[in-house]
């Protein structure tokens, strides 16, 4: 059955109000392949998800499955008919049970609506077995890791009349371990004959696997490739519909005197004896898998808890912040990895800018409104914050442009370091470039970045020195010339014979 | 299911310990006289207390469950009375109907136009409060002997009705525990965009748990003017925030998804234990308020302790 056409999308095309979100996609489904959907934020994705799901209807166009025309797409009938999508929110409720989990909204029920409790467990394990997975029924499923959470909404899904399955960014917070074990799922429902459609920003999880590239951008289809023609560079392009030029910019002078230097800290449970220096225009990535200690550290450094014991020191005075406060007053910029902590949503762009910066530009404590105005201006230009104006409230922008309000507000504080978790999370591969291109020149400038990042391509690409965390341990130190990925894998992996040193 | 049994277990508990130290410290608090009248007393609490549990599970609340109360004993005094016909069926069927219209409406604000639960009851309660004055601007009317008979029959000192009533209400708590709806308006409660991914009609079983809390305060309303003989346009008042005090003593999470029918009746028999013991006592009402108070503030900062500790 593998390549027969499963779904047809024949110039479909979708609307709200006089925004064109979609525009004459033409798209093939075959059975037993893997396909993958690729684009930036907006570019179309989850429209085009939503009218899978019979979330919203198509405004022109055809829906052909199994060579059928379907005239009236709801949830119920592409259900029926073998189409299930896992979204890229989780379904899954913590507070009941695995079992529980399982039976919404299909629960088999007897007279009355009494769930048959039985043949819910019976077939979950019985779907669980089909790929060589044991799980506990009865256990409350806010016991199950992140991925075994996105693996029962896909046994959810699984039932005999699956054929089609759309999965929407499922390893968003996946270790590299849980991305595997579902990878080798999808690769068993594919021999099996399912469809797959596979929603992703990173190409490189799904190599090996993947049979066709479906690239969107600004609503419409852009290419479709095959495997040997998917280079990174080549869909990168595609979805940024322009080249990048380079995605890491490279540093223009060797790094100056030391800014930070961190000595021998320790934090009971969280890293051990930790010594590390940033110096001026000097990127620093501290690696690691999760709970091995590199996002702890650069926490800690920003007092988020201060570390037990060891000495730190900001460029030649001690640093002992005894809250973030304290370290923000000392000269460091700090971001969380989640943005809803960084940013006022309902606030504008310029408040979410001068949030940090405020105090200098106050004078007794009445902010000189004229001078706000216009350093904020220069930031958005200088970042080039895409946003309607600057009084536009920080939501209507993209993960990206707000990334760079939450950066821009310590560029105007005029901090001396950066310390930023997962700064480019979610945001696309266009703002991710911009971003990079920013702590570049902010560095070079004279400041100070450290990031703890879990995109190991990140760390290696943008960081003149990389610090890999093992055990809580720094235990390898890079430089730009003396690294591999392999190297680094094998560092925070304890694969390297150092890692019980 | 481990889960629930073991949310149910503190109010349970809480409800022994209430009634023994009631026992031991409050004279003629044990006798049958007492426990039968105590019984009789709580049925309308324990009836809206559930109703107020189903709307809480679903992160909501109900304001008008007092108001849905006074309204069922203030229709029933009417068509009730003989003259008027006193047709018991046509008066039951009335009180059933009001109360599936005024859970719909509320449903439908809550869910259709998106109104904060708390307001749309609020809006309800101001309106059912005029209509039962308009009704009954004094207390008067007559309820069925039939009905009285029925309400007041007891086994020793044992009200039949309270029999019922339990028997009725945990049958509905394992109804919950094991059914479809059940499982759907924790769920809702939960996280109602997890449940709608899942493919659960979110607004269908918000409007069922208003349309259900409606139901069981009607009820309730019934059983206080059967005991009564009349109807009052105030009667059921307490009963507002009575349901909403006796669901969090028995464990119920304001925050929705969180809590058994059963932690509510245990709650409300809490409440009930209260009230009396006191009343025995010859405590004056102020003090009952403020003790009342006291007892729901400790109970919650339990079951806060312990929720942070899990």
């Amino acid at each position: 059955m593998a390549g027969a056409a499963l779904l047809e999308l024949r110039d479909l095309t979708k609307s709200f109000g006089s925004t064109i979100a979609l525009r004459g996609i033409d798209l093939t489904l075959e059975a037993g392949r893997f396909h993958a959907l690729l684009g930036e934020n907006g570019a179309g994705k989850s429209t085009l998800i939503k009218i899978l799901a019979g979330i919203h209807k198509p405004s022109g166009g055809e829906m052909h499955f199994g060579g059928a025309r379907i005239d009236a797409p709801s949830p119920a009938v592409l259900r029926a008919l073998g189409l299930h999508i896992v979204h890229q929110e989780s379904s899954i409720l913590p507070g009941l049970t695995v079992a529980e989990n399982f039976a919404l909204g299909q629960e088999p029920a007897g007279r009355l609506g009494i769930i048959r409790r039985r043949a819910v467990r019976d077939e979950l394990r019985a779907r669980a077995e089909r790929f060589g997975i044991t799980i506990d029924p009865d256990m409350p499923a806010e016991r199950l890791a992140i991925g075994d959470r996105k693996i029962l909404e896909i046994l959810k899904v699984l039932d005999a009349r699956q054929k089609l399955l759309v999965l929407d960014e499922p390893t968003a917070s996946f270790t590299a371990e849980e991305t595997r074990r579902l990878l080798r799922i999808l690769a068993e429902l594919k021999l099996q004959g399912t469809a797959i459609l596979y929603v992703t920003h990173r190409l490189e999880e799904i190599e090996g696997m993947v049979d066709r590239v479906v690239v969107l951008r600004d609503g419409s289809k852009v290419g479709e490739l095959l495997p040997d023609e998917a280079v990174q560079e080549r869909v990168v392009s595609l979805m940024v519909g322009r080249d990048l030029g380079q995605m890491y910019p490279q540093p223009t002078a060797p790094p100056g005197e030391t800014l930070l230097s961190v000595r021998a800290i320790s934090r009971v449970a969280a890293f051990e004896n930790v010594s590390l220096r940033v110096r001026r225009g000097e990127i620093v990535a501290l690696v690691g898998l999760a709970g091995h200690g590199n996002f702890e550290v650069a926490r800690s450094i920003a007092a988020l808890p201060p570390p037990d014991s060891g000495d730190m020191k900001m460029a030649g005075r001690p640093l002992a912040p005894k809250s973030l406060r304290d370290a923000i007053e000392q000269g460091i910029g700090f971001l969380a990895e989640d943005r809803t902590e960084t940013i006022f949503r309902v606030r504008t762009v310029r408040e979410n800018l001068a949030l940090g910066a405020i105090g200098m530009w106050s004078r007794m404590g009445f902010v000189d409104v004229r001078r706000e105005k216009a350093e904020t201006a220069d930031l958005i230009r200088a970042l080039s914050v895409r946003c309607r104006s600057a009084a536009a409230p920080a939501e209507s922008l993209s993960g990206g442009n707000q990334q760079k309000l939450a950066l821009g507000r310590w560029f105007a504080a005029r901090r001396q370091l950066l310390v930023l978790l997962d700064p480019t999370a979610g945001v696309d591969v266009g703002a991710r470039a911009e971003i990079y291109k920013h702590l570049r020149n902010f560095a070079g400038d004279g400041g100070g970045v450290l990031i703890a990042t879990s995109d190991l391509a990140e760390a290696l690409g943008l960081a003149d020195t990389v610090i890999a965390f093992y055990r809580g341990r720094a235990i390898a130190e890079f430089g730009r010339d003396d690294r591999s990925e392999e190297r680094v894998l094998a560092a925070i992996t304890g694969q390297d014979g150092k890692g019980d040193a | 299911m481990i889960h629930v049994y073991r949310r149910t277990a503190g109010p349970i508990l809480l409800a022994v310990v209430g009634a023994l130290l009631a026992y031991a410290l409050v004279p003629r608090f044990g006798t049958p006289i007492n426990i039968g009248y105590l019984l009789m007393q709580s049925a309308p609490l324990l009836l809206t207390a559930v109703g107020q549990t189903l709307v809480i599970l679903t992160r909501g609340i109900d304001l008008s469950v007092g108001a849905s109360v006074t309204l069922a004993g203030v229709l029933a005094s009417i068509i009730m009375d003989p003259a008027n016909g006193g047709s018991v069926p046509l008066a039951l069927a009335t009180c059933a109907g009001a109360a599936i219209a005024v859970g719909l409406v509320n449903g439908v604000l809550v869910v259709g136009y998106r109104l904060p639960p708390f307001l749309a009851t609020l809006a309800m309660t101001f309106f059912l409060a005029g209509v039962n004055l308009y009704l009954r601007p004094a207390p008067g009317g007559q309820i069925a002997e039939s009905l009285q008979n029925a309400v007041s029959a007891r086994w020793g000192f044992v009200p039949v009705s309270i029999v019922v009533v339990l028997a009725l209400l945990l049958l509905l708590a394992l109804y919950l525990d094991r059914s479809r709806f059940g499982l759907r308006l924790r769920a809702v409660g939960w996280d109602e965009k997890a449940a709608r991914l899942a493919g659960v009609s979110a607004g269908w079983v918000k409007i069922a748990a208003y349309v259900g809390s409606a139901l069981l305060a009607s009820a309730a309303g019934l059983a206080i003017a059967a005991r009564t003989g009349t109807g009052d346009a105030l009667v059921g008042n307490s009963y507002q925030l009575a349901s909403i005090s006796a669901a969090v003593l028995g464990g119920v999470d304001l925050a929705g998804g969180r809590g058994t029918v059963g932690g509510a009746l245990a709650g409300a028999i809490v409440l009930a234990i209260i009230g009396n013991a006191l009343n025995l006592l010859g405590v004056v009402a102020y003090w009952q308020w403020i003790i009342q108070g006291m007892i729901l503030l400790i109970a919650v900062s339990f079951y806060a302790v312990r929720a942070a500790a899990r």
